[in-house]
């Protein structure tokens, strides 16, 4: 039996799954946001009739009383609709102890995203690092998706976030560089050498950070503040309304606190990072597709240099989804291990054995058979959808030409 | 607790197999691998069984689940949509 490999992004606005194609990487994304009404037989039929995704569920502590709970982007759009905020199950990329009993939002989306597994098959599901600004771990968030994706059969392994943006833009530099997973509720950073962590972190400030600091300061719904960060015109070089100022004032600020913490981090690790040369500086992630991000970044690099002289600055391919790709490589590498006999990781997630991802199996006979008509009428379709939700790719911007 | 113990099963599960791999364990030692994975097992087996049971079981009704998200095909090679 083929084992097959899954990686699964599970950030605090998307969560997002990664399978390989053919030649290609199937992914699946959901907003993992929900929007909760009080249960009438009315409003199940007609979201029923617009085949709006949500779950019937008997409201916590009271006896005879149900509520609808509409999740992923319609929940966004009715959130915004009704000048609500989006409520989410993760807060500050964890579980939130704030919104207590959507552990089954969470997974339904898992459900949704990965898939039954088989015996053996592997997932790799992205972890936040400890925040060095903030008074939480990971451990609980980590051990329950574990369990929400072992009961749908995979054998589960967390992967620090920012160490799968790694796997997934570092592989033609022995995946050695800093990267930075820059979603919504935190920033993940990590520094790797051949592989390894020297060092990673999480901060606090993020894309959830931007929105709410623009919404306090314009007096705005956060709501509105996400929608206007997420618009097409947005280009934070050129902001073109008030918002939009208020939006690139704030990114700098979050760009120059986390560029304040990686310089610590460095500092504090200069003894084992020896390069010969210029760094690599990859960033990914829903909160780096503002057109203009890469040029902020850069810029802030250069008022702010790092104690490792910076090479080249850029952009993942595809930013919303290179973390579940990043995954997908890590459990690929997994699976292709002889040693690998579909009970345990045979690996600590961090030694040499996965140091550098390698391309698919060879395909067998039957799945490099020509695709029909209809296969291939089905891919262009799926292909022309992707770039409404992955694109935003800038050229790399090479600081060592700037001096 | 759950969380401590499963860790220390899990590095246990880990060295032992790191040493059969490497050599370190004597011919006895060999033979009681697969025991000892076995025991080790059942083990994480109850405590993963533990932490699912302090957990409620709740009832719900999921729909138009097929509707939940988008589903796309990434052409590895050839990133769409640059934007210069």
């Amino acid at each position: 039996m083929t084992m097959k490999a899954i990686g699964v992004d599970i950030g605090t606005a998307f969560i997002a799954s990664a399978k390989y194609h053919r030649d290609n990487v199937a992914a699946k994304i959901v907003r993992d946001g929900f929007f909760v009404m009080p249960y009438l037989d009315q409003r199940k039929h007609m979201l029923t009739e617009s085949k709006v995704p949500f779950i019937v569920k008997d409201r916590p502590n009271v006896e005879g009383k149900r509520d609808i709970y509409v999740i992923g982007n319609e929940a966004f759009d009715m959130a915004v609709l009704f000048g609500q905020e989006l409520r989410r199950p993760l807060a500050s990329g964890v579980i939130s102890a704030k919104e207590k009993d959507t552990e089954f939002i969470l997974k339904e989306i898992i459900r949704r995203v990965a898939g039954q597994g088989d015996p053996g098959d592997v997932a790799y599901y992205s972890i936040p690092a400890n925040p060095v600004d903030a008074d939480f771990t990971n451990i609980y968030h980590r051990e329950m998706f574990k369990r929400f994706l072992g009961d749908l059969g995979y054998n589960a392994t967390p992967i620090n976030e920012a160490l799968a943006v790694a796997w997934c833009e570092l592989e033609d530099k022995d995946l050695t560089g800093l990267s930075i997973s820059l979603g919504a509720g935190m920033q993940n950073v990590c520094m790797a050498y051949r592989g390894l962590e020297v060092f990673s972190f999480s901060v606090a400030r993020a894309g959830d950070y931007v929105d709410q600091q623009v919404a306090q300061s314009r007096g705005i719904a956060i709501s509105d503040a996400t929608s206007e960060k997420e618009s097409e015109g947005l280009d934070l070089l050129d902001p073109k309304n008030d918002v939009q100022e208020a939006i690139t004032i704030f990114y700098k600020a979050m760009l120059e606190y986390s560029i304040g913490h990686i310089s610590a981090a460095m500092e504090k690790h200069r003894r084992d990072i020896k390069l010969k040369e210029p760094l690599n500086f990859v960033v990914a992630g829903g909160t780096t597709m503002p057109k203009g991000f890469l040029r902020l970044l850069a810029d802030a690099l250069k008022e702010n240099p790092l104690p490792i002289p910076v090479g080249k600055v850029w952009q993942a391919k595809n930013p919303v989804l290179a973390v579940c790709k990043g995954c997908l490589k890590a459990a690929h590498k997994l699976v292709q291990d002889e040693a690998y006999d579909g009970v345990k990781d045979i690996s600590n997630g961090q030694n040499e054995k996965h140091a550098y991802p390698t391309k698919p199996k060879e395909q067998s006979k039957s799945e490099k058979m020509e695709m029909s008509p209809k296969d291939k009428r089905e891919q262009e379709e799926r292909a022309k959808v992707v770039s409404n939700v992955v694109g935003g790719y800038t050229e790399a911007i090479d600081l060592t030409m700037e001096k | 607790m759950g969380v401590l113990l499963l860790k220390k099963i899990d590095r246990f599960m880990s060295d032992i197999s790191y040493l059969a791999k490497v050599g370190k364990l004597t011919s006895g030692d060999t033979e009681a691998v697969p025991q000892m994975k076995v025991l080790a097992m059942k083990e994480q087996h109850d405590i993963r069984a533990a932490v699912r049971s302090a957990t409620r079981d709740e009832h719900v009704e999921m729909h138009n689940a097929d509707k939940l998200g988008e589903e796309v095909i990434i052409d590895d090679d050839q990133p769409l949509n640059r934007k210069g």
